[in-house]
Parts: structure tokens; C-alpha cells; sequence
């Protein structure tokens, strides 16, 4: 009991008092689940003192609560020591001695007395996983123990060889060849390959298929012979990349060495993969398992494959769903705003068209009906009324026509030189001709004399801001039209202390058929300021508007003093825009 | 008994002066207002026993102009109240009704059916005045 003796040099006097019954034990509890689900698998391992065998290799099934024999693979450990002491409460205590934590379990069993006090001596909860665990694992422990106690009615045992089996044990040897006849059975049904290696490297036990897997001759290395031929081996064979074989083989001899519990995938030169894990058994040596896993990686690799591919369709798609959406919303948008736009000129038009249209007819009506005799006067009055509507009404058409045909890109502009002071003046004094009263304050003496521009469009231009002007100012008699000029443009700024214009809508000004919220009662066709800025724009410049309520309003045109390049028109495709 | 006084709220000069002429060719006096709050003050201090309003106008329109009478001015609501304007959508039509006007004319102007509908409130006015029913 080389493991033992070793041990028991390190031994905390705690251990050494506690005399003769000294268990050692190891459990695992997780990866055990791979095989045999929600397994408990304890180790027990006695000191050659007495009483409890020498190795007991014991599976706990919490389901059913049935023990059974487990296998040598796959499982982890953690060294715990124990020891059986008089009885006690289940309690833990920290061991002042030793740094550890103590936990303590009595061991009965039903109608005896209790036979000892099971304990575990354990560091820290992360080495050891959490006490619950540890708690229950002792527990079990427990229970074994003291059916053991019974059973075997306190006669000493051989150490060597008994295995708990079932929950019972026996010294039977011929029973206990079944036993490990049962054990390399259950080795062999393994599905890849195994391997139980001494502390010296010594292979100590194999199930067939590993060399299979390793693609190993089995007559070079049967058991018994050194691991580290193998490595050796596998080196020369490439399977661990060019380089000098000893190496090589050395560097993984070191390793294996270390008996640390880990897994890795290798892959090896006739290109399948294997899944290599160690676990070490407690006092050195460890386990290998080698499983094939080339067809998983295999399926692992396309099925990673697929689904980056199909992560690329689905968001190559979604992103064209998108556009699409975002195509619809542009056209229900411009949609929206066509049929707002055809309800409020429809809107206008009635109305603009009824007024003049009431006055031609009430004054039609006046001639016929009025009972005073009928004079030059009275007659020339509802000529002339009729008349105004008429003018009125070929002037409403006119605007009607003229945005008609700018959506159509039939406007053109001809630029030519073009006074314009003289041309604002004439502007101005138009309006003054229609409304006398009105008072216009020309500032223009910083105007050049001619820029390019199409004569007759900026006279609509001026004569719809001029008229604007004193439209939506009624009572405030006076406008301010003022001109300047930079090293490029002419600036002309027509101000009225007008109504003015909610802030709201002044980003909406130039839309067509707009009307602020101050112009109602005011008679107008949204058509005016909307034609001003197509032609402002034709001419490559701008047209600005600043307001307030109450105060008055300041649209500021801008245009360029030469015009270089001049398109004709305007398609229609900028108009949608 | 005295003249019919007959209220022309209206913002478009002409068709102001068309309509006044025609009723004081009529033989009723006039009174003449260019926007709704200058109605709405005549309404309150001249007393006029028709009045005939405009919707589209500044300041306040013929809807605002009657709204304002049913809610403040109630010893006004029963002086007939006759819209006369462009708007002859049913919209407008069926608000100006539901407010309490007298009737909704649609312009142009029908002038026969116009003083057809004044000599038929003249003829209830002059009837509540000999029974006494109002001022």
C-alpha cells in the first residue's frame, strides 16, 4: 500500500490519533452522468489495518437508490479522507490542525448500535463541489459502511481483491472473478477506446477497440508494456507533426506524466479525429479514453457550415425585405401626399372658382332684376364687376396651368439680360394700380443694373410675393421691399407687417395647395408661393421665409447675378423629389 | 312698424355690394360687415333682424360667428341666421345647419331664392312682433 504509506508520512496527527479505522475515499458524481445517468460512484480504499476492504469500486444509483458495480472510466476524483470514529450528530467543524473542514456522520444501521462516526475531511467548497453534494455523498458512504460492519459481523478480511458488489461483498474468489470478468466486460462494451495507466506509465489494463482506434499493432504493445513506447511510437509514425521524433515523444511523455484530468480533440494523420481524455486515479496513474469522433466533428463542421450560410440567406433576405418595406413606405408616402394634395386643390378650386364666379352672376342678376331705373353707371359698375371676376378667374386658371405645366417639365426659362430694379419697380407698381392705399418702400440702390434671368417668370416672381404682401396684411399698409447684392447673387427681401404665419407651417410654405393656418378667409390657391419657388429654383437660386405671428412676415429671394449653365426645365422626376 | 334692418357679413367687397343693393332694391335697411368679429359686434349693437354671413373670411369665419352666438349670446339665437357662401360641401352644410342656421345657401348666388327665403322670415318676424312673441 505504496499510495497509503505515502500518505500516512503527510498525515495530520488528527489522522494518526484517530487509530485504526481509516477509510480513504474518492468519489465522483459528474461525469459519470455520460454513461450512467445520475450516478454516484465512490471509491473506497482501506488502509491494510482491518475491517474494510481493500478497494471497493461501488455505484449508487439515486434514482432507483440501487448499487450497483461500476466501471473504471470516465470519472473524476477528489481525494478524501476519512475515518471512522465513535458516534455522533452529522455536524461539521473546522479543523484548526489541519486548515479543514470536518463534517461527521454517524454510522448506524436499523436496530443496532451505532457503529462509528463516518468523516470527511475536505478543503475548500471549490475543490470539492458544494457540501450539499459532499453531504450526501457521505451519507451513502455511511450506509455502506455500516452494512458492511454487519455483514461481515467484525471479521477481519482479506484487504486485497474484495469488491462491493450489489451492496455486499464477498470473499468468494471465484465470485470475485466474475466480478472482474463483469468489470472487463463492461470495459470492452465501452465505445471507444480505453487505457489504465501506473504512475510509472505502465499500461496496467486496455479494452480491445483501442487499438482499433489508435490504429496500433496490438502484438507491440499488449498490456504491460510502457505508454511511453506508444508516444514513441506515435511520433515516428508523424502523428504529431514533423519535427525530431525524441523529441517529440519526450514532450508528451512529460505530459502524460502529469496525470492531469483533461480532454482535447487530436486529429490524427489518416484524418479522423479522436476525443482523448484523462483522468487521473488518485496516487497517480490515470485513465485514457479515446473515442472516434470524426463523424460528429464531420456533422458538427456542415451543420456550422449550413448555418453560417443560412445566417447569410436570411439576413441577405431580411435586408432586401427591408428595402422593400422602405421602397413601399417612400411610394404610400408620396402616394399620401399626392391624394392630400388633390383633396386640398380640390378644396381651393371650388371655392376660387365659386367667388368670381357669384360676383359674374350676381351682377348678371342685378341688371336684370333692379328696380331703379337703370343708369350708364349702374350698368358700367356690373360690367366692370363682371369683368374683374373674369380677369380673376383667367388669372386663377393661369396659376392652375402654369404648376400643370411645370410638373410636365414644360416651362422654360429663357435667361437674358434683365434690369432688374426696373423690373421689381414695375412689380410694385401693378400692385399699387389694384390697391391704392397700399404703400410700397423700395430699397434698391444696391441692385446691379441687369442680371440674367427670364424676364416675364420673375415678373410672376415679385408680383405674387408683392401680392402676398398685401394680401395677408390687411390694415398694415405698408411693404418693405428691400435689394442687395454679394459677389454672386442678388438678395430682394419683401417684408409686411402682415398676419404672419405659424411656425408650424413654415416648412410647409411652398408646398403646393398649402395654406397657413393664418390664411383663413383670405382668398388664395396654395398655387402661388409654390410656382415662386420652381421658378427661383429654374434660375438656380433660393427662396427663404421668416415670420411671426402677428408681426409680419420676410420671404427673401436669392438668385444668381449670371446664370452659367442653364437647364431649360425641370423633369418631372425632380419634381416628385 | 319698422323697416326690417338685414345684416350682410361678407368679406369679398363685390359680392357684398351686390347682395346690400339687391336687398335695399328690396326696400329693407342695410348694415354691412367685412369679416366675422365685425359682424359679430354689429349682431351684439345694431340688433339686426336677419342676418346673412359668409364661412370663408378673416379673422373669425361665418361658423365661428355662430357658434359664438348660440353659446353667449342665447337672446340673439332666434334672429335668423342664413349662411351664404362658396363652401357646398356637405361638411359645411351639415355644421351650419346643426348650428342653428336658418338656411345654408351655396354660392353663386340664386337672388329668387335668396329673397324668397328673406320675405319668408320677414313674414314670421312681422308675425311674432304683432303676437308679441319677441322684442
Amino acid at each position: 500500500m505504496l499510495r497509503y504509506e505515502k500518505q500516512s508520512k503527510d498525515a495530520p496527527p488528527w489522522l494518526q490519533a484517530a487509530g485504526r479505522k481509516i477509510l480513504r475515499l474518492g468519489y465522483s458524481d459528474h461525469v459519470i452522468g455520460e454513461i450512467i445517468p445520475d450516478v454516484l460512484r465512490v471509491i473506497v480504499e482501506t488502509v491494510p489495518l482491518e475491517l474494510i476492504p481493500k478497494a471497493a469500486i461501488y455505484l449508487k444509483d439515486k434514482a432507483s437508490m440501487k448499487e450497483t458495480l461500476a466501471g473504471f472510466y470516465n470519472f473524476h476524483w477528489s481525494q478524501i479522507e476519512t475515518l471512522i470514529e465513535p458516534a455522533g450528530n452529522p455536524h461539521s467543524v473546522s479543523d484548526a490542525d489541519s486548515k479543514l473542514t470536518r463534517l461527521q456522520v454517524p454510522i448506524t444501521a436499523p436496530g443496532h448500535e451505532p457503529l462509528g462516526t463516518l468523516v470527511v475531511y475536505y478543503g475548500t467548497e471549490g475543490e470539492y463541489g458544494h457540501l450539499e453534494a459532499l453531504t450526501d455523498l457521505v451519507r451513502d458512504l455511511a450506509t455502506v459502511v455500516t452494512h458492511k460492519l454487519h455483514s461481515d459481523d467484525e471479521q477481519p478480511r482479506s484487504a486485497r481483491g474484495t469488491i462491493i458488489a450489489n451492496g455486499s461483498a464477498t470473499e468468494n474468489p471465484a465470485m470475485n472473478d466474475n466480478v472482474f470478468e463483469l468489470l472487463r466486460t463492461t470495459i470492452d462494451s465501452f465505445p471507444g477506446g480505453i487505457c489504465v495507466l501506473l504512475d510509472d506509465l505502465t499500461v496496467a489494463m486496455t479494452n480491445r477497440r483501442i487499438y482499433e482506434i489508435l490504429d496500433l499493432p496490438e502484438h507491440m504493445f499488449p498490456p504491460g508494456c510502457n505508454f511511453a513506447d506508444i508516444l514513441r511510437y506515435y511520433a515516428e509514425r508523424g502523428e504529431y507533426g514533423p519535427g525530431d521524433v525524441e523529441k517529440l515523444a519526450q514532450a508528451r511523455i512529460r505530459r502524460a506524466k502529469l496525470f492531469v484530468d483533461h480532454a482535447f480533440d487530436r486529429e490524427t494523420v489518416s484524418g479522423r479525429v479522436l476525443e482523448v481524455r484523462t483522468t487521473p486515479i488518485s496516487g497517480g496513474g490515470c485513465i485514457l479514453t479515446y473515442l472516434d469522433v470524426t463523424a460528429r466533428k464531420r456533422a458538427e463542421r456542415e451543420l456550422m457550415h449550413h448555418r453560417d450560410r443560412l445566417e447569410d440567406l436570411v439576413s441577405k433576405r431580411t435586408a432586401e425585405i427591408e428595402q422593400q418595406a422602405r421602397k413601399l413606405e417612400h411610394l404610400l408616402d408620396h402616394e399620401r401626399r399626392v391624394n392630400e394634395q388633390q383633396r386640398q386643390f380640390v378644396a381651393m378650386a371650388s371655392h376660387e372658382f365659386r367667388t368670381p364666379l357669384a360676383i359674374i352672376d350676381g351682377a348678371a342678376q342685378r341688371l336684370m332684376r333692379s328696380k331703379a331705373e337703370i343708369t350708364p353707371d349702374f350698368i358700367g359698375d356690373k360690367v366692370d364687376k363682371i369683368r374683374g371676376s373674369v380677369s380673376r378667374m383667367v388669372g386663377l386658371m393661369n396659376s392652375i396651368l402654369a404648376v400643370g405645366r411645370l410638373d410636365h417639365g414644360l416651362i422654360d426659362i429663357n435667361p437674358e439680360p434683365c434690369a432688374i430694379e426696373e423690373l421689381i419697380r414695375s412689380c410694385a407698381a401693378n400692385q399699387r394700380d389694384i390697391t391704392p392705399s397700399q404703400r410700397f418702400i423700395l430699397d434698391l440702390d444696391n441692385l446691379p443694373e441687369t442680371i440674367v434671368a427670364d424676364r416675364s417668370a420673375l415678373h410672376q416672381v415679385f408680383t405674387n410675393l408683392f401680392s402676398n404682401a398685401v394680401k395677408y396684411a390687411p390694415g398694415s399698409p405698408y411693404v418693405f421691399i428691400r435689394g442687395w447684392t454679394d459677389a454672386t447673387h442678388v438678395h430682394v427681401s419683401v417684408t409686411d407687417r402682415g398676419v404672419g404665419i405659424d411656425a408650424e407651417d413654415l416648412p410647409k410654405m411652398f408646398q403646393r395647395y398649402f395654406r397657413a393656418r393664418t390664411s383663413s378667409g383670405i382668398a388664395g390657391t396654395g398655387i402661388g408661393l409654390n410656382l415662386v419657388q420652381q421658378i427661383v429654383e429654374l434660375h438656380k437660386g433660393k427662396i427663404s421665409v421668416t415670420s411671426k405671428i402677428d408681426q409680419g412676415t420676410v420671404f427673401t429671394v436669392v438668385l444668381p447675378i449670371g446664370i452659367e449653365q442653364q437647364p431649360n426645365s425641370i423633369t418631372p422626376e425632380t419634381q416628385v423629389a | 312698424m319698422s323697416k326690417i334692418t338685414i345684416l350682410c357679413i361678407e368679406d369679398e367687397a363685390e359680392i357684398r355690394t351686390l347682395v346690400v343693393e339687391e336687398l335695399e332694391d328690396a326696400g329693407f335697411a342695410t348694415l354691412q360687415a367685412s369679416n366675422g368679429r365685425e359682424g359679430l359686434e354689429m349682431m351684439l349693437t345694431k340688433w339686426p333682424d336677419i342676418v346673412i354671413c359668409d364661412i370663408t373670411m378673416p379673422e373669425m369665419d361665418g361658423h365661428q360667428v355662430l357658434a359664438e352666438i348660440q353659446l353667449n349670446h342665447p337672446e340673439l339665437s332666434n334672429v335668423p341666421f342664413i349662411f351664404l357662401t362658396a363652401m357646398s360641401d356637405k361638411d359645411n352644410m351639415i355644421t351650419g345647419l346643426q348650428s342653428g342656421a336658418a338656411d345654408y345657401l351655396t354660392k353663386p348666388i340664386d337672388f329668387d331664392i335668396l329673397m324668397a327665403k328673406i320675405t319668408g322670415c320677414v313674414t314670421r318676424i312681422e308675425n311674432d312682433r304683432k303676437t308679441g312673441r319677441a322684442f
